[in-house]
């Protein structure tokens, strides 16, 4: 099973991915794959001094598969948190 | 409309302050997440799937010009340019990061507006009929009450952790606009025998996961005991309300273990206790706050406009507009005109910076600087001379805002499901899109007639669905979406609790099956005249059940 870890971040709320190198990427594309029980406990350990440090909230573990249009997240709730609202939401042209 | 006086300014100036304080401290490291969590709770900041929430409180659904347009400023100034207005009179924002909350709330302030307890378990916002002070059916104006009551409960000390949440709603019409029934505290404005208004009180209403309807507790309730008899309400419910099961823990399940007369009697005794208690109500404090909300002056018209007669004549989409949208008035010559955020294939109560500030210049324009919000999610103009019902009509439908559906089947209720909502099990807003798209055109809508259609993306129920004559409940059944039906349910003054059709639909079939529903009850009802839920209440579930189920025999799940 593949696996990556994500969470809140804290200052403004959105999701963000465990990266390779260590911090906190928007993209669950940027995300590390957890390949092992091992890797993910480590990532929890990363997670959990980063919830301490003040940078993130509520990680969680998300299963992911990887096909050649790109990396997606197996279940529907993990799906639209990665790629967002699956409605197209009317915005104003002039937000911030 | 109320205006803030120098204590209340000063309370929610000091509340910014307070909140600021803490955000600081939060995002300096001095609070943890579970110390921080209730504070930003109590004022009106949750974490949600994608970013933080900030749900604002619209008493009882009135808003100003002004702050209409303060709200599309926060809404371009610090989120993705749009709000969305819930099912129970508050305005969402759904991207605002958590270091700019404290200066929205700021903003709020600065326009007489805030988040304070609209959520957490306390008193939440009172909400009120949408067309208060307006109706032609109105025995009286409720606003005044709920403001009393708004004023009363804010950050009351005593019930500032309730086991619960706590709604509640007061309704002044004959036709029951505030779904009191289904309020922790329903108050219904009635005139007794000897010709005085006071209120109807029902009590332990409510949705989520155990709907229930509300005990009737009082035939009649002296407008002077309003606050004592709330005080009693909650104080029987603070002592007694269970604290050990977060889902048996609302005054409804309290007043169904207790039953509704030991209830009662309860209730009586703590407020023979307290009547007499600084809580009674003087009538030139009721008077005072009354007349915040008078009439606007409305000059003298015709009860007949010639001029709009004549647009209904040779135009048949503003006749649309004008049969559905238009609801009378209490003085003759003038409209309640309801601006509806249900436009086909749209998402229900949504409303784009630009939308806002449109309706707030036509508020000023033609409505007397007033705004009503709906908890059917819609906006509503409320005193509009029926002489400028066409050029308001011309200038809404430029802005994309004449959609001519209120209360037929495409003004759809629905939740932020899940695509927003940290709790949610399924999507709600895809699916009234879809289903809006099926019947949305106005041959089809207009055969159908009155329909409501509510959904909730979860058992929490925020999309009212026990209530609405079609109800859909989203649910996820071996992580996949599955959707039950509800039928003959009413938020009304003859409220009623849908029944569930049988096992749930993919997302696929929801459509389809709602559809089905739709034709079977054209199928069946006796004329025009008789409406969906005039059927469902005449025929029963059987004939539905039928049609739904042979269509989908061995596919739903």
């Amino acid at each position: 099973m593949l696996r990556v870890l994500s969470a809140n971040r804290l200052r403004d709320g959105i999701i963000v991915y465990l990266s390779p190198s260590g911090d906190w990427r928007p993209q669950i594309g940027e995300a590390a794959l957890l390949t092992s029980e091992e890797a993910s406990e480590a990532a929890l350990a990363k997670a959990r001094a980063a919830v301490t440090a003040n940078l993130i909230l509520d990680p969680l573990i998300v299963d992911v598969t990887e096909s050649p249009k790109g990396r997606t997240a197996l279940s529907l709730r993990n799906s639209i948190r990665a790629l967002g609202p699956t409605i197209k939401f009317k915005g104003s042209s002039t937000a911030a | 409309m109320y205006r803030y006086d120098e204590f209340d300014a000063a309370f929610v100036a000091d509340r910014v302050r307070q909140f600021e304080d803490q955000v600081a401290r939060r995002l300096a490291g001095e609070l943890t997440e579970d110390q921080f969590r209730p504070l930003r709770l109590m004022n009106g900041v949750y974490l949600q799937l994608h970013a933080y929430m900030l749900r604002i409180a619209i008493p009882y659904g009135t808003l100003s010009p002004r702050q209409l347009r303060q709200l599309a400023y926060i809404a371009r100034r610090y989120d993705k340019g749009y709000g969305h207005f819930t099912t129970r009179q508050n305005l969402q924002f759904n991207w605002p990061a958590l270091a700019d909350c404290p200066a929205i709330l700021n903003d709020l302030a600065a326009v007489e507006m805030h988040a304070i307890q609209t959520s957490g378990n306390c008193i939440r916002n009172v909400t009120a009929d949408h067309f208060a002070g307006a109706a032609a059916d109105e025995l009286e104006d409720p606003r005044p009450y709920a403001e009393i009551l708004r004023q009363w409960s804010s950050l009351h000390p005593e019930f500032s952790y309730l086991p619960r949440k706590f709604k509640i709603a007061v309704n002044g019409a004959t036709e029951d606009r505030a779904a009191i029934q289904v309020h922790d505290i329903g108050y219904q404005l009635v005139k007794n025998g000897i010709g005085e208004i006071g209120f109807k009180v029902y009590v332990g209403g409510g949705l989520g996961r155990t709907p229930m309807i509300g005990h009737k507790l009082r035939d009649f309730l002296p407008k002077a005991d309003l606050l004592a008899y709330t005080n009693a309400i909650l104080r029987v419910y603070n002592l007694e309300g269970r604290r050990d099961n977060k889902f048996k823990a609302r005054i409804k399940i309290l007043v169904h273990e207790k039953g509704v007369d030991e209830m009662r009697a309860a209730v009586e005794e703590e407020f023979r206790r307290e009547r007499k208690a600084p809580l009674s109500l003087p009538q030139a404090e009721i008077d005072r706050i009354r007349a915040y909300f008078a009439l606007p002056p409305l000059p003298e018209r015709p009860e007949r406009s010639p001029a709009l007669d004549a647009r209904a004549a040779k135009d048949a989409e503003f006749a649309r507009f004008n049969r559905y949208n238009v609801t009378p008035h209490k003085v003759p010559g003038y409209g309640i005109v309801t601006i509806s955020l249900k436009p086909i294939g749209g998402i229900p109560g949504d409303a784009t910076a630009e939308q806002m500030e449109i309706v707030a210049r036509l508020a000023e324009t033609y409505a007397h600087d007033e705004i009503r919000v709906s908890h059917e999610q819609n906006l509503i103009l409320p005193h509009v001379a029926l002489d400028d019902v066409p050029a308001l009509y011309d200038e809404l439908a430029a802005a994309g805002l004449a959609t001519a559906n209120a209360k037929l089947v495409t003004d759809i209720i629905a939740c932020p499901g899940l695509d927003y909502c940290a709790l949610a099990t399924a999507r709600s807003i895809p699916i009234a899109q879809r289903i809006s798209e099926r019947l949305g055109s106005p041959e089809r809508t207009d055969e159908i007639g009155p329909l409501s259609i509510n959904i909730s993306g979860c058992i929490n129920a925020c999309g009212h669905h026990h209530v609405g004559h079609i109800g859909i409940l989203g649910l996820e059944k071996g992580g996949v979406e599955s959707y039950q039906l509800t039928l003959g349910g009413s938020a009304d003054e003859n409220c009623s609790l849908g029944q569930l059709a049988g096992p749930g639909f993919t997302t696929d079939e929801i459509v389809d099956s709602v559809e089905i529903l739709v034709d079977t009850y054209l199928e069946l009802r006796s004329d025009k005249a008789e409406d969906f839920l005039a059927t469902y209440r005449r025929v029963g579930m059987a004939p539905f059940k039928k049609a739904l189920y042979e269509r989908f025999q061995g596919t739903a799940i």
